[in-house]
């Protein structure tokens, strides 16, 4: 029978479930940002700059909250698995193959088949997974 | 070699074939459907065009595609993901509308080819470099500065480059949602008219205008890029999550409230429609001018649905720098259909170019014959005349309105002397009779005059040739007085220069009308009410004719009284 977990790490499972979803808009906006102005049409720097900062926080908020359902739908079973593959002992191994394969795949998307999509969506992917998965380590 | 261009993606569906570089027949959908700026598969206007041609299915070697739906789709996806807000008209706009556009087409191909072995190749040409390199492949320059302006075409919204031969370059493209087309639309909404849809009655609407009164506020909503891109303060508007309303509230807050059609004017409508078309004309200025410098070109073509705004082509004519602009008939969508054929032809397929697009009459034609069946199964009397552009003159000269029904049709949106409602434009109380009587429309909106080529700078300020009706000059001060019916409140005018060359039955009518009244121009309208195509057939004609206030109708060489 394997031991009972610590209560601290479950409670950090739970924290990690509740709070990491909200996170998921704010960090793709900003790879979407950072993808943009680096390797496209500036657009969305463009809209940023042209537009009043209210009026950008006001869209950004509602944006955010529409995001909300769809985010905790992907997280909770996305981060589930996180969770369980950190407890099995194997993040080292996962990271280590995910991190190179995920490169490669953006790499080639972006520059092979001219997908900035991918890019974008596979880093924030990345992005959101990883970290939460390496805090939950540290627990 | 045969490549048949269709346009169905967005609105104007339009078929054209293109038989060994020449363009033989091209007809938009709306005519033959009835519903205007229809965006239904063009089917029957594909079969018209095929019988027209005298052409088989068979016959088709390649077909061109004004629309290359896969363009720019990870800026969709990640447009619409950043906008989760709105993810419901995303989806149903450019994923669902998409989808059922591309069924359109493939259950179209499977119908018409099967499994065939001699089905044609399909193409797929981008909106833009349909409308920008369709329209510089059959303009008369060997060399040309291009400009395309439009809502948004996948998703790109406007095209500067540099023709050269059979070759475009692509300078500089913006992207949904900095759109100027759609800045414009927002205009069109919030003075009670129908964007994407009633452009022109907003640039008809302007002159009545103070544009200096919003000139500051409008101006800061929209600038250019030092390489052209367009800059939009989304903050004002609403078009770019594809809602129904295209204004946002800070866009009222500044603005006023907006028109609720059909109810009266008030001045705050008429000054943000003559600042929106000040700015616009501003904006595109702008880019001519970027584009002069940066190819040094003496000639500009310009294309997409915003350069249907005759008034902006005027200003650009008057002081871009450039010496001569062309801007072909079917200058929006319907025009994409002739500009992926030629992309094709031209640039895909490699042949040469020797095919200039100054003939807009390539629609279909009636026989004598089909007129008088039509006349014989409706029981009407009519009287056949030889000389028949002598009687339309002189029923012209009397005051009559005619229903005027000859030849091909013309392309593009503007009568330009076949399917057109004529008048004496000398009456002064003529424009009003129009609009009241046989138009069905608003009071202040006003009529375009067809003169004869070699009387143009007689009346008007000299812009150059404009065969299509898509530039509007001044009409000269001494000449205001004899034009009262077509000369607007700011005293221009949307001219059409009549050749004989081109449309002599048409250009013989206003010369016999300029004998008789001093004249040589006429009132031209398209022949149709508010909120219908443009007639196509002769029933379609008599139907219009009996359900107005049009006095006669001429259909060929016959005349029909009420």
């Amino acid at each position: 029978m394997p031991a009972p977990r610590k209560t601290s790490s479950n409670t950090a499972v739970t924290a990690l479930m509740l709070l990491s979803p909200p996170l998921l808009y704010p960090v793709f906006y900003l790879v979407c940002l950072i993808q943009d102005t680096v390797l496209g049409d500036r657009l969305i720097i463009d809209h940023l700059r042209y537009v009043a900062r209210r009026d950008l926080l006001e869209l950004f908020l509602r944006d955010w909250a529409a995001a909300l359902p769809v985010s905790y739908l992907v997280a909770v079973p996305v981060l589930g698995l996180a969770v369980l593959i950190v407890r099995r002992g194997i993040a080292g191994v996962c990271t280590s193959l995910a991190v190179p394969s995920l490169a490669v795949a953006a790499m080639l998307s972006a520059t092979v088949l001219d997908i900035n999509a991918l890019p974008v969506l596979a880093t924030s992917a990345a992005v959101f997974i990883l970290l939460p998965c390496w805090v939950l380590s540290r627990c | 070699m045969n490549v048949l261009g269709i346009n169905y993606f967005f609105h104007d569906s339009t078929a054209c074939i293109v038989k060994d570089g020449k363009l033989v027949v091209a007809i938009e959908e709306e005519r033959l459907s009835r519903s205007k700026h229809t965006g239904a598969f063009p089917e029957k206007a594909i079969t018209r065009c095929l019988e027209t041609a005298g052409m088989e299915a068979s016959d088709i070697d390649h077909v061109a595609v004004s629309i290359k739906p896969d363009k720019d789709w990870q800026k969709k996806v990640l447009y619409g993901m950043r906008h989760l807000s709105h993810a419901k008209p995303f989806i149903k706009h450019e994923l669902l509308n998409a989808y059922y556009k591309q069924r359109g087409l493939r259950d179209w191909y499977e119908k018409t080819w099967g499994s065939s072995a001699a089905r044609p190749t399909l193409h797929f040409v981008p909106h833009h470099l349909s409308h920008a390199a369709g329209t510089f492949l059959v303009s008369p320059f060997e060399s040309a500065a291009i400009l395309s302006l439009d809502g948004s075409g996948e998703w790109s919204t406007s095209f500067l480059g540099m023709g050269r031969g059979s070759e475009v370059t692509r300078f500089n493209e913006s992207f949904f949602p900095m759109s100027l087309g759609s800045f414009y639309e927002a205009a069109t909404e919030f003075c009670g008219f129908r964007p994407n849809y009633d452009e022109g009655k907003t640039m008809g609407l302007a002159p009545m205008g103070d544009p200096e009164r919003f000139h500051k506020e409008v101006s800061g909503l929209v600038g250019v890029g030092e390489d052209g891109r367009i800059l939009i303060d989304l903050s004002y508007f609403n078009y770019q999550f594809w809602g129904y309303r295209r204004c946002g509230r800070k866009f009222h807050e500044t603005f006023g409230k907006p028109r609720r059609a059909p109810g009266d004017f008030e001045q705050h409508h008429l000054d943000v429609a003559a600042a929106f078309q000040r700015v616009l004309e501003d904006r595109a200025l702008e880019m001519c001018r970027l584009l002069e410098k940066k190819t040094g070109a003496r000639k500009l073509v310009i294309a997409g649905g915003v350069s249907l705004n005759s008034v902006m082509n005027g200003r650009i004519v008057r002081e871009s720098g450039f010496d001569d602009i062309y801007v072909m008939p079917a200058a929006g969508d319907n025009g994409t259909a002739i500009g992926a054929a030629y992309y094709v032809y031209n640039c895909v397929l490699g042949q040469p170019r020797d095919f200039v697009h100054d003939d807009p009459f390539i629609g279909n034609r009636y026989s004598d014959s089909e007129i008088e069946a039509v006349l014989r199964e409706c029981k009407l009397n009519a009287e056949y005349h030889e000389d028949i552009e002598s009687v339309g003159a002189a029923l012209l000269q009397e005051g009559q309105i005619l229903g005027w029904h000859q030849g091909a049709m013309e392309i593009g949106p503007r009568a330009l002397g076949n399917r057109s409602i004529l008048a004496n434009p000398t009456l002064p109380g003529m424009k009003d009779k129009i609009n009241a009587e046989v138009k069905h429309r608003e009071a202040y909106r006003p009529f375009a005059p067809s003169a004869i080529a070699e009387a143009r700078t007689t009346y008007f300020e000299d812009l150059g040739d404009s065969p299509f009706m898509l530039k509007v000059p001044d009409v000269l001060p001494e000449a205001r007085d004899k034009l009262p019916a077509v000369t607007h409140v700011d005293g221009s005018a949307r001219l059409q220069t009549v050749h004989k060359e081109t449309n002599p039955r048409y250009h013989r009518l206003i010369s016999r009308f300029g004998e008789l009244s001093g004249v040589p121009v006429v009132l031209n309208t398209s022949f149709n009410i508010m909120g219908e195509p443009i007639v196509e057939s002769p029933v379609d004609a008599i139907r219009c004719f009996f359900s107005t206030g049009l006095d006669t109708l001429i259909i060929g060489n016959y005349v029909i009284r009420k």
